[in-house]
């Protein structure tokens, strides 16, 4: 009676936790925030507080003095600071009510298909414990789907491939349900990560992550280019590990698909996993329609046909990839009768 | 080189022509395959044919024509045509992003959400939750219903052979509602008219312990009003002094109250309506002046009669059967309960608000007034003061 009663008050949400950007859909409203997932807290006293979250926390990543740390509560797409991960959220709801008291919304996760049941608590308890009125989970590879727009109700076979933060989830949807999916821990962050390794390995030169991530986003790509091209070049600027001065360097195209061959790879070999996994049926369905792709990562460069050319299958990318979960976790919200069968509780 | 200018040309042509077609609106049904129209012309300008387009795109040929023919209908889902197209445009060194504008401006049924319908099961209970709702409340209405109709009896008001005259008596009483002046002068009437209450009866003495009940059955339904009328008005007048005032006769209090002074037919005339019990052959009647609990029992302590007596109801106490004891009376208001021996009131039992218990239902002896006397003495030695009170 009473959590009706703050229901009335408050916006039902469906929150795209994401590794690197957290989307918040808004029932009637559509998406109102995305912000990267990082908090910045502030120790004052032996007390801590919350400083930034959001872009503005993810300015003082990698730059924080020492009672300042800005944190990414989630990991390989699920939460890794239990804490960081709730006050996020509790950020995010009242920044949706306008710092409104007594909100308490109904709030849908979405949360990896691979996550283990003590993951999907964990997500599920800070959602709760960050004000929610009841918390329902959706597994994102389906929300992704919904989100691109896929039949994914009609008895013929969907093939998504979902390249987040943290995760990249590859599914096989028919008849509104998951034939078969996996999710392998490899996504922007690990991108990030090579470029960071491939960068200390070949120039000798420590960067940072928010680094890393730029020259992804400006120069990467999942192949190199043709014809021995070197691709455009971009300077990057660290400290150099030799005599711990920092220095700056160009790096190329090529080089930056070099290093980012591996995580490539692993995200190919998860699509040809899952391709063999599929059964005959939907397998003929995904020859005809092919494979889409969404999440931040289906923006690298080439990717598609990196995957195209892997699979021998038609590659799309689905349109505001970066939104395709947001979007089908806002879906549910709106539909939230007809698409209860997606939707699950751990309680 | 030249290839890519006329490209580029190509390009800046369809833009133009966009911009004109923001203009007017009706134009775009025209151009419903512009976008097909564009890439078709792209790609014959790069000199490719379908075939190597799907075999670099590994999207089948059949949707590819269909994309540049504008047959949406042969593609696999709008999701599916818009990234096939941006994949296309893409290949063809086109804006993906504006090919994709175009195309969902000229499309409308791209524009569409993905209907969504889980398939789900077909309910396995033979009958639909709504007929059992359905069910279930005209069983609820039904019950309600039932129950009503049995308790309404019971509980419905008390069927009378006549209005009682109390209630007829409102009717006079009302012209003169207020102060004691038209009392007094009803006073003369009332007792005036005494002797013709009382002759509507039989003299009390003459009568069988049965009459009380045959009067109090006829007084009600005799034909002329005048005599509820003028034993309205004799209770009326006879309210003891100016206690009362004449705007409330109807009160039971104090018509019965009256009803002492007045003759006993009368009296069966007044009250006769409320009798609870009716049994032959009794010369004992329990009235009640005011509102009295009163139990009656039988030798062996076998509860006759037991409840309150409301004022002006009265009760025929039944004659025990031959041989045995008289019944034993309790009342919880003696001062009000008036027994009446062959109709005529026996001397009171007690003050008002005295619980009496046992008083023996004797007629001669309540006649005689031996047992009040009895009981005054026995008060008398217990309580001097109280006896001396009266």
């Amino acid at each position: 009676m009473f959590s009706r009663l703050l229901g009335f008050m408050s916006a039902d949400m469906a929150i795209d936790l994401g590794t690197a950007n957290t989307l918040v859909y808004v029932k009637g409203r559509g998406i109102v925030l995305a912000e990267p997932s990082v908090v910045a807290i502030a120790d004052v006293r032996g007390k801590k507080h919350v400083l930034a979250v959001g872009e503005e926390a993810k300015q003082m990543l990698g730059r924080t003095p020492g009672n300042i740390s800005a944190i990414r509560p989630l990991r390989d797409g699920v939460i890794a600071d239990f804490e960081v991960a709730e006050e996020m959220i509790k950020h995010f709801i009242r920044k949706v009510h306008n710092r409104r008291a007594f909100a308490s919304p109904l709030i849908i996760v979405c949360v990896p298909s691979g996550s283990t049941a003590v993951e999907r608590r964990a997500i599920q308890e800070s959602a709760e414990s960050a004000g929610a009125r009841r918390v329902l989970l959706i597994e994102e590879p389906m929300a992704a789907a919904i989100g691109a727009g896929l039949p994914v109700t009609e008895p013929s076979g969907s093939m998504i491939v979902d390249i987040g933060g943290g995760t990249t989830e590859v599914a096989v949807i028919s008849l509104g349900g998951i034939v078969y999916a996996r999710s392998v821990r490899v996504g922007g962050d690990k991108m990030d990560e090579s470029i960071i390794n491939y960068i200390r390995r070949t120039h000798n030169l420590l960067i940072g992550e928010s680094t890393a991530e730029r020259i992804k986003i400006d120069i990467g790509a999942a192949s190199p280019p043709y014809d021995s091209d070197e691709g455009p070049y971009r300077e990057v600027k660290g400290r150099d590990l030799m005599n711990g001065v920092p220095r700056e360097v160009l790096v190329s195209q090529r080089q930056i698909a070099e290093s980012l061959a591996e995580p490539v790879a692993a995200i190919v070999e998860a699509v040809k996993v899952a391709l063999e996994n599929t059964p005959p049926e939907l397998a003929a369905d995904i020859v005809d329609k092919g494979i889409v792709l969404t999440g931040g990562g289906a923006l690298l460069y080439r990717l598609d046909q990196v995957l195209r050319d892997a699979t021998g299958l038609p590659v799309v990318v689905a349109e505001e990839p970066l939104q395709c979960v947001a979007l089908g976790t806002g879906r549910a919200l709106e539909e939230i009768r007809r698409l209860r069968n997606v939707l699950s509780t751990m309680y | 080189m030249s290839m890519l200018h006329a490209g580029s040309e190509g390009l800046a042509t369809s833009q133009a022509l966009m911009s004109s077609r923001e203009g007017d609106m009706p134009e775009i049904s025209m151009g419903a395959s512009r976008v097909g129209a564009d890439l078709q012309a792209a790609r014959d300008r790069l000199g490719w044919g379908i075939a190597d387009v799907a075999a670099s795109l590994r999207i089948r040929a059949p949707y590819l024509k269909a994309l540049e023919q504008g047959r949406l209908g042969d593609l696999p889902g709008p999701a599916y045509a818009v990234g096939f197209l941006r994949t296309y445009a893409t290949l063809l060194g086109l804006d993906a992003d504006e090919m994709a504008r175009r195309f969902r401006a000229e499309a409308a049924e791209v524009n569409g959400k993905t209907r969504l319908q889980f398939p789900s099961p077909v309910s396995e209970r033979g009958v639909p939750a709504g007929a059992v709702v359905l069910l279930g409340l005209l069983l609820a209405i039904g019950g309600y219903s039932a129950w009503y109709r049995l308790s309404g009896d019971r509980a419905g008001p008390e069927r009378i052979t006549a209005p009682p005259e109390r209630l007829l008596a409102d009717d006079t009483a009302l012209p003169a509602p207020s102060g004691p002046p038209p009392a007094t002068s009803q006073a003369g009437t009332a007792v005036a008219s005494t002797p013709v209450a009382g002759a509507s009866g039989s003299s009390p003495p003459d009568r069988s312990p049965g009459t009380p009940a045959v009067a109090a059955e006829a007084s009600p339904g005799a034909p002329a009003p005048s005599l509820p009328q003028v034993s309205a008005t004799s209770a009326a007048a006879a309210v003891p002094p100016p206690a009362q005032p004449v705007a409330s006769p109807a009160l039971p209090a104090p018509a019965a109250r009256v009803a002492e002074a007045v003759s006993p037919a009368q009296l069966s005339a007044n009250h006769g309506g409320e009798t609870v019990e009716a049994v032959g052959e009794s010369r004992i009647t329990l009235r009640a002046d005011a509102d009295a609990w009163v139990q009656v029992r039988d030798h062996q302590g076998q509860v006759v009669f037991n409840r309150v007596l409301r004022a002006g109801e009265t009760w025929r106490v039944p004659v025990p059967p031959a041989g045995e004891a008289p019944l034993l009376l309790t009342t919880g208001n003696a001062g009000q309960t008036s027994i009446l021996v062959d109709g005529v009131p026996a001397p009171s039992v007690g003050r008002t608000g005295m619980v009496r218990r046992d008083l023996v239902l004797d007629p001669e002896l309540l006649r005689q007034g031996k047992l009040p006397a009895q009981i005054a003495t026995a008060r008398a030695g217990a309580h001097p003061p109280a006896a001396a009170h009266p």
